[in-house]
């Protein structure tokens, strides 16, 4: 609750928990696209402070406001931006101020608002937002301190609390999976579609489990022998992966592309030529790489990002005591420091 | 009833009843859970097949003869392979959960055969008995009902596991099935020997029959073709990637319940011819 003397803090923002996969898709911006809506939302003279957290899972708009009365017509003129407007974004998002939006923040930080609970990699999300935004100028006092402040608690509630125990990565999940269909993964031949840090990871974590028959494919030819060459894999031309699909045991798919690159003819043509080999398709882009009617062919197993999801959450009734203990001390220090920083505007004003 | 006659059903019953509790318990623990013992499942079916074991041999030295001459025999003869099947095949192969399945299909089976009496009717002693061609090929076909039935569990399995893929399930029996690819490969093995088990059964008949072809159960002997051409048809479609697993899991389920429904019509069709001199009325159903 704001008093109308201190700044409007603001969440305005859309993840797992308003929208499903479908409706991510249609909202997953592109960097630039990203900048250009942080880089408008600044020349709105109502907002001083802004950053974009643009995830996989989220795309979330934290913002500071020093004249606004009403979070109203900030929440219209966001969902009317161009790159908003169209999108799933206006129908599923919430909106968090003050206090409220500090503890999401913390929890955001502490891996307890992730789709999958406990996990790591939203920090360095934010720590990558928070330094853009910073760069670009558009942080200052109050958002610099929150997002300091969010990735001390984020630290503070993994260390002297268990929700990360027990975590199970996405790529452990879809091993399991993979054993669950081949049995033996260590002689899967594997295609990783793309080259980006999910791929890079993907591969990292099927070294580990022993796989060694890995094949690259990536739009970008450097990148993807970059890749190959780092994991000891093979690689093969974009253009020509298709044609090979028949020849892997499992696909692992995660480009940045904004339609599908593996489409429904393709598998039920590969299927074809290996009618007694099942095909495991793993989907880790957003937007989807993978057309969805593929799970309907016989033989072919595919699997989303969310589905991935769901099963790692499938431990979390064993943690639901360490969650309660992370968001009661959540709750705490996002009371504290909402008092600092309201004893400071006071400070401030009073000078 | 006579005392034997009175042990031996006891034993069967006694089986049984290893066989449920050994079911309900693993079945429970799974649930409440999410495992269950495999050392334990073993041990239930080790001791119930010895206790079935016994029960059996008492039968063959009742009616002088490999106890296979009615449903309720059968019944108890091809359950009884299938337990030696598993004990003998899971120390070395591992297939996680089949003992659950076994262990519930053990159960089913027996309490099915002991508590529909009619199933164990009495019947005459026949000249079968004394010869050793017939005695070997309808253990030997036996046998490979039991094989088949194997068969239909891992195939079961294998429908289990692809259907709780598509449908992302993991939780319960899901997490602990076997690969999709294991089992099929066993289902490949398994469906071959039983039709060649089957197919020398039908050889070493065909011996006797020769010997004295009045005897020859037309019926039975053109359903159990027909099955072991149906089961070699569904082999070589598979072998030739003509079926994927899913189908060929579908038929060997179908064509085992044929197999087992065909059994009715065997019995009722079996020639109560009599060998001079041995015609002998089963003691135990006196």
């Amino acid at each position: 609750m704001t008093s109308g003397n201190e700044p409007l803090l603001f969440i305005i923002g859309s993840s797992h928990e308003q929208a499903n996969l479908e409706d991510r898709e249609t909202f997953s911006l592109k960097e630039d696209q990203a900048e250009a809506l942080a880089s408008d939302l600044m020349q709105n003279e109502s907002i001083d402070e802004c950053l974009i957290l643009n995830t996989c899972n989220r795309l979330e708009i934290y913002a500071v406001s020093n004249k606004v009365k009403s979070i109203d017509d900030l929440h219209q003129f966001i969902c009317s931006h161009q790159t908003l407007k169209g999108t799933s974004f206006p129908k599923y998002n919430f909106i968090k101020t003050q206090t409220d939006a500090i503890e999401h923040t913390f929890k955001l930080s502490s891996g307890l608002a992730s789709q999958m609970i406990g996990e790591t990699e939203i920090l360095g999300q934010m720590k990558q937002a928070y330094t853009q935004a910073k760069q670009s100028k558009y942080t200052k006092q109050t958002l610099i301190r929150l997002f300091e402040k969010s990735f001390q608690a984020g630290k503070l509630i993994r260390t002297q609390t268990d929700i990360s125990r027990g975590q199970v990565s996405i790529g452990t999940v879809a091993l399991n999976l993979a054993n669950r269909i081949f049995g033996k993964l260590k002689e899967s031949r594997i295609l990783l579609v793309g080259s980006g840090d999910v791929s890079e990871k993907t591969a990292q974590a099927l070294k580990t489990k022993g796989v060694t028959d890995i094949t690259v494919s990536g739009r970008s030819k450097d990148k993807t022998d970059t890749l190959a060459e780092k994991f000891g894999a093979s690689s093969i031309h974009f253009e020509n992966f298709k044609n090979q699909i028949q020849h892997f045991d499992i696909v692992i798919s995660s480009t940045s592309a904004p339609n599908c690159v593996i489409d429904y003819t393709t598998i039920q043509k590969a299927i074809k030529s290996r009618p007694n080999s099942p095909l495991f398709l793993i989907d880790l882009a957003v937007p989807r790489d993978v057309e969805e009617s593929i799970s309907k062919l016989e033989n072919v197993y595919l699997y989303n990002l969310d589905a991935l999801a769901s099963i790692a959450n499938e431990n979390m009734a064993l943690r639901k005591s360490e969650i309660a203990k992370a968001t009661q001390m959540i709750k705490a220090q996002a009371w504290n420091f909402w008092l600092q920083a309201f004893r400071r505007s006071m400070f401030q004003k009073h000078q | 009833m006579t005392l034997i006659a009175l042990s031996e059903k006891f034993l069967f019953s006694a089986a049984a009843i290893i066989f449920g509790i050994g079911f309900l318990y693993n079945y429970f623990q799974l649930k409440s859970k999410g495992t269950y013992s495999n050392t334990l499942t073993y041990l239930f079916l080790l001791f119930g097949f010895i206790l079935q074991s016994i029960a059996l041999n008492i039968r063959a030295i009742l009616v002088q003869a490999c106890p296979l001459a009615n449903t309720f025999e059968i019944l108890q003869f091809i359950l009884w392979s299938l337990v030696l099947l598993f004990l003998v095949i899971q120390p070395v192969i591992k297939i996680r959960v089949l003992g659950l399945f076994i262990i519930f299909l053990a159960s089913l089976v027996s309490a099915i055969s002991l508590l529909i009496p009619s199933l164990d009717s009495p019947y005459a002693q026949t000249f079968e008995a004394s010869n050793p061609f017939i005695e070997l090929h309808a253990s030997l076909a036996i046998f490979s009902y039991a094989i088949y039935m194997l068969l239909a569990i891992i195939s079961s399995m294998l429908l289990i596991q692809q259907w709780g893929l598509k449908k992302q399930r993991f939780q319960g029996l899901f997490r602990h099935l076997p690969a999709v690819q294991k089992l099929d490969s066993i289902a490949n093995v398994l469906l071959w020997i039983a039709s060649l088990t089957l197919f020398i059964g039908i050889l070493f008949g065909s011996f006797y029959w020769n010997q004295y072809p009045e005897t020859v159960p037309l019926l039975k002997l053109l359903l159990t073709t027909l099955i072991l051409i149906s089961y070699a048809l569904v082999g070589t479609l598979k072998y030739f990637n003509k079926i994927t697993a899913r189908k060929q899991a579908i038929a060997c389920i179908l064509l085992f319940i044929l197999a087992l429904l065909s059994l009715g019509a065997v019995q009722a069709e079996k020639p109560q011819v009599q060998l001079p001199g041995q015609s002998i009325e089963s003691p135990i159903l006196e």
